[in-house]
């Protein structure tokens, strides 16, 4: 229920941060900053204070949650899909596919996930959408696994035999009578998911390698202002509760989700 | 049982082979030439063709990839090519900071994680349980470095306790609030799964058996329930080793740890491949090495499993 609410709070809040932000995000003020060139503390005009630049906090944080949740939502969607077709072929064909596949996959569990990710947003250049397919790239290992499981199971059921006795081609068993199956569990995936992919990019944005300025992100206003942490500690302490706001919001509604479904998908 | 240790070494030797192959593939088909980044962007393209040679970037990949491996055999891993260096020596300067914040860090996870999973599982649904819960859920969802910033604002500035960060005579006060970063985040994956295989293990009947003949709950969960319901949590630190070092180069970034982490991210920043394969190669064996621990210790908690 609380995973609802904070699910439904931040995504609200991203929908309408253009109307909810009482300033534009990028916008400098000339009362910005305090006389000493410092950012100024939360106050009524600015309710969470400005940042280095003399920009409203809050507008920033605000519209950083479309930045976080759009990274989020795409990031583990591609990741939900190439986990689900990677774990249905293994799991259906099996033979030398189906071990390569997961053999493969195996590997990339034994891979330092944010050495990968933040080696390839260093080359890359870092946009919205590399971002997002780079943590997609890391994340879709375990779903893979565990739809690989499931269709172990599946493909031994007494329907799948008679399938074969109806003579569907197996590209129709799969996509009517083996993925259907799996519509639980995988929207189970897109919900938690989400939560780590959120914290994925809220740390290569902290590091420099995600989200690039002037556009708001979570990770890069904290790692613009952590210099600063003694004297303007609201620039760290605001935006990593917006991170852990989502991330427990999509963790808490993900896990309700998959009991009330009752699907077993352990990460 | 010797010859199942046997079998997974070779397994674990086979699948650091094929990261470090993912990771050659990887670093040398990104569109950036390592010679031009050394050379600078005003050199002529005669120094960048001369540098490439020096370093052998003018031959073809297999060649390379066989040079590596060749390499790796008689324990060399490279050249540096920003700074001169070996890489091995390069590793082995980095790589104790690395340890001990692993080894502290985890201890921080388990230390915070287990006593909140045995007392959330003692009485499932109740207030403290859920708040406990709710606790667990906080910590997974929280960055490491989120975490840390904090503790250097509370513990380091406002209550000057420990050090602000970097490394000093690499004294243990240096560890502390790394440690407690890394343990803080970890510490709720512990406290859920804990949870839920100590719940699973009271549910049974020789516990209903002690509780039968008057043994005192907390003689129940220590003596007779926990050990079975460790194993999922031996198995969780097992993996955990590889997120560590997954983690390891932010919670580095933000104390300024002279680690692998830190390593490995100026490595990147210039793309100094030989580092970076050896920081990757040496976070592939922790995992491998971590699984494999894992698995050897379960027949002393459980005597039950045996290998063959």
């Amino acid at each position: 229920m609380l995973g609802l609410v904070l699910v439904v709070l931040v995504v609200g809040a991203a929908a309408l941060a253009p109307v909810l932000a009482p300033f534009d995000p990028n916008r400098q003020f000339n009362d910005g900053l305090s006389a000493y060139g410092m950012p100024r503390p939360p106050d009524p005009t600015y309710l969470l204070g400005t940042d280095l630049l003399g920009r409203d906090l809050l507008s920033r944080i605000l519209f950083g949650a479309r930045i976080s949740l759009v990274i989020g939502l795409v990031a583990n969607g591609v990741a939900v899909a190439i986990g689900a077709v990677v774990g249905v072929v293994a799991g259906y064909f099996r033979g030398w596919l189906g071990t390569l596949l997961m053999r493969f996959t195996d590997v990339m569990t034994a891979f330092p996930a944010l050495v990968l990710a933040i080696a390839l947003a260093a080359i890359l250049r870092p946009s919205l959408w590399i971002v997002a397919l780079v943590i997609a790239l890391v994340n879709w290992v375990y779903v893979a696994r565990a739809i690989y499981a499931q269709v172990l199971a599946i493909r031994e059921q007494p329907y799948i035999e008679a399938t074969a006795a109806l003579g569907i081609p197996t590209f129709g068993v799969l996509l009517r009578h083996v993925v259907p199956q799996l519509t639980l569990s995988l929207l189970v995936f897109a919900t938690l998911g989400i939560s780590t992919s959120v914290l994925l990019e809220a740390s290569l944005s902290y590091l420099g390698v995600g989200v690039q300025p002037p556009t708001p992100s979570w990770g890069g206003i904290i790692n613009a202002s952590q210099s600063y942490l003694t004297t303007a500690p609201w620039l760290v302490l605001f935006p990593g509760l917006a991170i852990i706001v989502t991330s427990v919001g999509f963790n808490l509604f993900g896990e309700a989700l998959r009991d009330a479904l009752d699907v077993g998908g352990q990460r | 049982m010797t010859g199942y240790v046997a079998r997974r070494v070779l397994q674990g030797l086979g699948a650091v082979l094929c990261v470090v192959t993912v990771t050659f593939v990887l670093t040398y088909i990104v569109p950036v030439n390592p010679a031009q980044m050394i050379a600078g962007p005003s050199a002529t393209p005669d120094v960048v063709a001369s540098i490439g040679h020096q370093l052998g970037l003018d031959q073809p990949l297999p060649v390379r990839y066989v040079r590596y491996l060749w390499g790796l055999a008689h324990l060399d891993l490279g050249r540096s090519y920003a700074q001169r260096t070996q890489v091995g020596a390069l590793v082995a300067s980095h790589l104790p900071v690395t340890l001990k914040l692993m080894l502290t860090g985890i201890a921080c996870e388990l230390l915070i994680g287990i006593p909140i999973g045995i007392l959330s599982s003692v009485a499932p649904g109740s207030w403290w349980d859920r708040v406990l819960t709710l606790v667990a859920f906080i910590g997974v969802s929280t960055p490491q470095f989120v975490v840390g910033l904090v503790l250097i604002y509370l513990l380091a500035y406002l209550l000057p306790w420990f050090p602000l960060g970097g490394y000093g005579n690499g004294d243990l006060g240096h560890y502390v609030l790394p440690a407690l970063s890394v343990g803080f985040a970890g510490a709720g994956w512990y406290a859920r799964v804990l949870r839920s295989s100590l719940v699973e293990v009271l549910r049974q009947d020789y516990v209903r058996t002690a509780r039968a003949k008057g043994v005192r709950p907390r003689s129940q969960v220590f003596r007779h329930a926990l050990r079975n319901a460790m194993l999922p949590v031996i198995a969780l630190v097992g993996l955990d080793l590889g997120v560590f070092m997954g983690g390891v180069i932010v919670v580095e970034q933000v104390f300024a740890l002279p680690g692998l982490g830190q390593m490995m991210w100026q490595a990147i920043q210039v793309l100094d491949i030989p580092v970076i394969m050896g920081g990757v190669l040496v976070t592939a064996i922790f995992v491998v090495i971590g699984n494999l621990l894992a698995d050897l210790i379960y027949p002393f908690l459980d005597p039950r499993i045996q290998y063959r």
